[in-house]
């Protein structure tokens, strides 16, 4: 699906107080909905500490439904290789249990971390090499407001506005969301 | 992407960081420390609270990301000894393979030697990286932050010299692939009831599961990296750029981060354990005197993290001093870590003793036999491996040798060395003492075995030597955040340090 056209607003701030004033007018002006205005950072803040954003990320499932695969996978491969391909040693089951369960125990741990980091890139939509709307200076501590709207004149506002709380620099682009 | 208006850099840097970084004036009228600004700044620099909230995030950055882009000569000459001795190392593998295994001192009935020993310490020694790390994230440690990159990176490479061992001893490793469960000729699958081929199954995994807790750790980092590399105009740029996968750091990103970090550190928490447990199997699921016994999965277990910990603790003393860095891993740091090592210390002299009590109390004369046959033959050993841990818990309770970098050197050496002891003690005074006494003979390691076994100590330098070169090795984005989350309140007259805890 094509992403629809949009124009950005980054806005760099020094400090957490200024920006943390900053947000809420920007939003109300401009009706923004959760995931369309982001603070980037080099470092987590605490959630919703600045700006709110109550989008789901449920990777848990995916923890859990990879893991569950990985489960099932385990028990055909150590159990149904002794199965299929029996070796007879000392008259012992061919379908042996402890075996079995540790293999299983290792797969199932591994498959979950894969769905682990299948889940963190699904949610953060990463990796993305595009020229998406970024100033290197926040890697270096500035906190950086970004917005996304529909069109020129809400993004020459923004940037008013921005400019007005005590944002040092701005950064407009287009389509790099 | 257009730039409208740009501030001076100068001034950016030094008011950026929202308020991460206080200036003393800043304090004062932040948190009315009138009076005791000047000692709570000279507090936290030397022993007080975890981050150093006085040192800007770009001054972080700049002396973080040091040790990867300035490199010195002695950085290449020390590369360049640790690849001649590997060379030695590689050429006697490869005579080994020419003219078989008779190049080893391996012989009837001693046929796990000096190779296994070192596999296990190899897999000893990666366990306290990701471990360590993977409780300390849990337990929100906040001193845990700044030396997280170094033990998870000796996780990784400790495992990838560990799994060399099993290769390089069974010997024929051009027929290494049938322990894949890949069909062969012979049309047969791995027997997966075999101890050994649990083995490998668990540290392949625990291998990938390592690397990857480090990738997803690195992630940020790799990203500040690639900023200062795309600036500096830095050849590794490149690569750095393509590893970031475009990280930018949103606030519902480093949401989704934390998470997926969280249940990392919980998979990772569940996998190091099981791994040298099943490598305690290869031994004690046999009936073999000295092996057989159910305290060995988790007496193994501890003795990794034992080795560990100390190997931590080591590679921070040498990293800090290195790239003169004492000021991110600060003696707080290494304090910490010591008493972590003496808590463990502890338990492994308690698993020690319950398995040493146990065996000679009921005095069954072939678990005996061994015992003796260790105390008769292999004294220094013994001493070593026991006298080492003692030592530490006697010592480590002391503050003042818990900062002496060079006390904290000896001691997670001599620790160490009292391992490698313990790991060699298990696998041959049992293997030449048992069964009948007509085949009691004794097993010294071969100058190849000894090539060989030096290559994988340099193998294991050289990998970090070169992550270092190639990755930020301190874990800046924690850091940060510790720093983001810390301020300085006062309590009576004294100013403490004080963090933000959801």
């Amino acid at each position: 699906m094509a992403k629809q056209a949009h124009y950005t607003v980054l806005g760099l701030y020094g400090k957490l107080e200024v920006v943390a004033n900053a947000v809420d007018p920007i939003r109300e002006k401009f009706a923004v909905k959760d995931g369309d205005i982001q603070l980037l950072t080099s470092a987590a803040l605490p959630e919703n500490a600045i700006v709110e954003d109550h989008r789901p990320y449920p990777i848990v499932y995916f923890v859990w439904v990879l893991g569950i695969v990985g489960f099932f996978l385990a028990i055909i491969l150590a159990g149904g290789t002794g199965w299929i391909m029996n070796l007879n040693v000392g008259g012992k089951p061919p379908f042996s249990w402890a075996p079995t369960g540790i293999i299983t125990y290792e797969f199932t741990l591994l498959f979950s971390v894969i769905g682990t980091v299948v889940g963190l890139l699904y949610f953060t939509g990463l990796p993305d090499w595009t020229d998406r709307a970024y100033d290197r200076d926040i890697s270096d501590g500035a906190l950086g407001l970004l917005l996304k709207v529909a069109n020129v004149h809400d993004q020459e506002e923004a940037a008013k506005m921005m400019s007005q709380s005590g944002a040092y620099k701005i950064v407009k682009g287009e389509n790099n969301f | 992407m257009s730039s409208e208006t740009a501030t001076g850099h100068e001034t950016h840097s030094h008011t950026h960081g929202g308020g991460h970084h206080h200036s003393p004036e800043e304090l004062k009228s932040l948190t009315e420390l009138e009076g005791l600004r000047d000692s709570a700044r000279n507090k936290a620099k030397a022993d007080y609270g975890d981050a150093n909230i006085y040192l800007s995030e770009k001054d972080f950055n700049d002396d973080s990301l040091r040790p990867m882009f300035e490199t010195k000569p002695g950085y290449f000459l020390f590369v360049i000894a640790l690849a001649s001795v590997m060379a030695v190392g590689v050429a006697a593998f490869v005579r080994q393979m020419v003219v078989g295994m008779g190049v080893t001192g391996l012989h009837q009935p001693v046929f796990w030697g000096a190779y296994i020993a070192t596999f296990v310490f190899w897999v000893g020694l990666s366990h306290s990286g990701t471990i360590v790390s993977s409780i300390l994230r849990l337990t929100m440690a906040n001193w845990r932050r700044p030396i997280l990159r170094g033990a998870e990176a000796m996780t990784a490479f400790s495992l990838m010299v560990a799994g060399l061992f099993p290769m390089i001893h069974v010997g024929r490793q051009w027929r290494v692939y049938y322990m894949f469960p890949l069909p062969n000729q012979r049309e047969l699958w791995p027997n997966f009831k075999s101890p050994l081929m649990w083995d490998m199954m668990a540290i392949s995994i625990y291998l990938t599961g390592s690397l990857t807790f480090l990738y997803i750790g690195l992630l940020p980092d790799i990203a500040t990296a690639r900023d200062r590399a795309i600036s500096n105009g830095n050849w590794r740029a490149g690569y750095l750029r393509l590893l970031a996968l475009g990280w930018r750091g949103g606030n519902y990103d480093w949401a989704v981060y934390n998470k997926a970090s969280l249940f990392l550190a919980v998979i990772i928490l569940c996998i190091a354990p099981s791994v040298h447990t099943i490598v305690s199997w290869d031994f004690a699921m046999t009936m073999t005197p000295g092996w057989h016994t159910t305290i060995f999965g988790p007496y193994f277990v501890v003795g990794a993290i034992n080795s560990g910990v100390a190997g931590v603790i080591l590679l921070m003393i040498i990293i800090r001093s290195i790239f003169k860095l004492q000021h991110i891993i600060r003696d707080l740091h290494i304090d910490c870590l010591g008493q972590l090592q003496l808590v463990i210390a502890l338990i492994w002299l308690y698993f020690y003793f319950c398995e040493f009590n146990v065996t000679w109390y009921s005095h069954k004369p072939e678990e005996m036999a061994v015992w003796d046959w260790q105390w008769e033959r292999f004294p220094l050993q013994l001493i070593a491996m026991v006298g080492g841990t003692a030592l530490a818990v006697g010592l480590l309770g002391f503050k003042k040798i818990r900062r002496n970098m060079k006390a904290m050197v000896a001691i997670t050496i001599l620790i160490n060395i009292g391992m490698y002891c313990e790991r060699y003690l298990i696998v041959v005074p049992v293997l030449s003492h048992r069964d009948n006494p007509y085949k009691w003979t004794d097993y010294w390691a071969s100058p190849t075995e000894l090539s060989i076994i030096l290559m994988s100590f340099c193998f294991f330098a050289l990998l970090y030597a070169v992550f270092i070169k190639v990755f930020p090795i301190i874990t800046m984005a924690d850091v940060k955040e510790g720093v983001v989350i810390s301020g300085d309140v006062r309590l009576g007259k004294h100013a403490v340090r004080v963090q933000v805890k959801e």
